[in-house]
C-alpha cells in the first residue's frame, strides 16, 4: 500500500482498495467477536469501511490503518449496537456450527469459548479480542483504548485467568497461579 | 521479577519476548511449565477466534459500496479547471434536465434512487441474515406481534383479517444499521413473505426492492415506513394494503 495523506480520486481509491483486500478478514472477525452476530457484523464492516473512505485522507501511514480501522469499528459498534445489544444480540448457535471442522471437541472449545467471551466483563474483552484477533501490542492497545500499559497487561492477565477457569472449573484448586512456586 | 509479576505476565502474554521475562523463567521449571499450558490455551483461543468464516463476497461489498462517493468526488476534482466549461455544460445540462424530467413525468415511472437501492439491498441482507431462525411454521401470539409492533410505535388491529395472516415470527430486529425495525414472517398462499416496519418515516415513496432471490415493495406507512420482502411480488400490494388499514400508530 502507499502512504501519504495527500491523494487524489485516483490513488485514493487504489489505496482503499489495499486497505480493503489487506484487512477486511480481519476486521469482520473483531467485528464479530464484538458484537457476536454475522448480521451485525457485517454492517458494522461496512459502515467502518465507508467512514474510512470518508476520512483516508486522514491517515497518515498505512501502517498505522490496522489500529485506525478497529478504533473506527468499535466506536460505531459503540454508536450503534451496544445500548441495544441484551435485546438484539444472543449468541449464535449457527455461527458456531458454521466453523470450520465440526468434531465434538471442537463444536465443545467453541460453545465454550463463546459462552465465555460473552460473560467477560467488556474492560476484559476488549483488550483481549484486540491482542488476540487483532495482533496489536500492549503499549498498541493501550494507545487505543487510552489507558497506560499497566492497566492494560492487567486487564489481559484477569481476561485470561477468567476464561482458563471457564475452560478448567475442576482445576481452580490446582490453577497454575495458585501452583507458582515461590521466588529463588 | 517475583512471582505475581511472572504469573501476571505469563497471562497478559505468554509470547512475551523481554529479555527479563525470559530470564525469569529459564531456571525454573514449573514456571516453564506454566508458560506452556497458558500458550497451550492461547493457542486454542486463537485458532477458535481465527476461524469465524468470512461472508463470500464481502470485499468485493466494501469496495462497490463506495462508487457512488467515487463518482461524487470525481464530480469535484478539477473544479478550478472545468469551471469555466461547466458553466456551459450546465446551460445545456439544465435544457437537457427539464426536457428530460418533462419526458419522464409523462412517460417514464422513476425507478429506485441509489439511497433506495441500498436500502433495499441493506433489508435484503438482513432477512438473508435471520432466514435460518425463522423456519418455524406454527403462528405467533398475537400479543407477541403487537409486543413486537409496540418497539417501532405501532399496533396491529385485532380482527379476524389480521388473525388471518399466518404471523410465524416475530423479533425486534436492527434491521440497518442504526435502524430499529420490527420483522414479521408470515406464510401465505404466495409463500414466505417477511414484513419489515419500522418507526422512522426513512421512505418517502414507494420504490421495489428485489435481488437474485428475492423481490419486494418498499413503503411509506403512517408515521412510519413498511418494506415487504418475497419470492416475487405475488400479494405483495395486497398485504400492504392490508397492513395500512389495520395498523395504529401511537405518534
Amino acid at each position: 500500500m502507499s502512504s501519504g495523506p495527500v491523494l487524489d480520486g485516483k490513488s485514493k481509491l487504489q489505496r482503499y482498495n489495499a486497505l480493503v483486500d489487506t484487512l477486511y478478514q480481519d476486521v469482520y472477525r473483531y467485528a464479530f467477536w464484538l458484537c457476536r452476530n454475522k448480521a451485525l457484523a457485517e454492517d458494522l464492516v461496512q459502515e467502518t469501511f465507508l467512514r474510512a473512505w470518508r476520512s483516508l485522507d486522514s491517515l497518515q501511514s498505512d501502517k498505522a490503518a490496522k489500529a485506525w480501522l478497529f478504533t473506527i469499528l468499535r466506536r460505531e459498534n459503540a454508536r450503534l449496537y451496544e445500548r441495544y445489544r441484551p435485546e438484539l444480540v444472543d449468541i449464535e448457535d449457527q455461527s458456531i456450527a458454521d466453523m470450520p471442522g465440526n468434531e465434538p471437541d471442537e463444536l465443545m472449545d467453541r460453545a465454550l469459548l463463546y459462552s465465555a467471551i460473552n460473560n467477560l466483563e467488556s474492560e476484559y474483552r476488549d483488550p483481549l479480542l484486540l491482542q488476540v484477533v487483532g495482533g496489536f501490542s500492549g503499549k498498541e492497545i493501550a494507545e487505543m483504548l487510552d489507558l497506560n500499559n499497566n492497566t492494560v497487561m492487567t486487564r489481559l492477565f484477569r481476561a485470561r485467568s477468567k476464561l482458563k477457569q471457564e475452560f478448567y472449573p475442576e482445576a481452580n484448586d490446582n490453577n497454575p497461579i495458585n501452583k507458582e512456586p515461590d521466588n529463588g | 521479577m517475583d512471582k505475581e509479576e511472572f504469573v501476571t505476565r505469563v497471562f497478559a502474554n505468554p509470547y512475551d519476548e523481554d529479555p527479563d521475562f525470559l530470564d525469569a523463567s529459564k531456571s525454573h521449571s514449573e514456571r516453564q511449565t506454566l508458560i506452556n499450558e497458558v500458550r497451550a490455551f492461547d493457542r486454542r483461543m486463537r485458532k477458535t477466534m481465527h476461524e469465524v468464516p468470512i461472508p463470500d463476497g464481502l470485499a468485493n461489498r466494501l469496495k462497490s459500496r463506495i462508487h457512488g462517493e467515487v463518482s461524487e468526488s470525481a464530480k469535484n476534482s478539477n473544479w478550478f479547471v472545468n469551471r469555466f466549461v461547466n458553466r456551459w455544460y450546465a446551460m445545456a445540462a439544465v435544457l437537457v434536465l427539464t426536457v428530460g424530467l418533462t419526458l419522464s413525468a409523462v412517460f417514464i415511472p422513476s425507478g429506485p434512487t441509489e439511497t433506495e437501492v441500498a436500502m433495499g439491498q441493506g433489508i435484503i441482507r438482513h432477512v438473508i441474515a435471520e432466514t435460518a431462525d425463522f423456519t418455524g411454521t406454527d403462528s405467533v401470539n398475537f400479543s407477541r406481534v403487537n409486543q413486537v409492533m409496540a418497539t417501532v410505535g405501532g399496533r396491529m388491529q385485532d380482527n379476524a383479517l389480521t388473525r388471518e395472516l399466518n404471523i410465524t415470527f416475530a423479533k425486534q430486529c436492527l434491521v440497518l444499521p442504526g435502524e430499529i425495525g420490527a420483522h414479521f414472517v408470515m406464510r401465505g398462499d404466495e409463500g414466505v413473505v417477511n414484513i419489515i416496519i419500522m418507526q422512522d418515516s426513512l421512505i418517502d415513496r414507494e420504490f421495489e426492492v428485489e435481488d437474485d432471490r428475492f423481490s419486494g415493495m418498499a413503503s411509506p406507512m403512517g408515521s412510519g415506513s413498511v418494506i415487504l420482502i418475497g419470492d416475487s411480488m405475488a400479494g405483495l400490494e395486497n398485504y400492504r394494503n392490508m397492513l395500512a388499514a389495520n395498523i395504529d400508530w401511537s405518534i
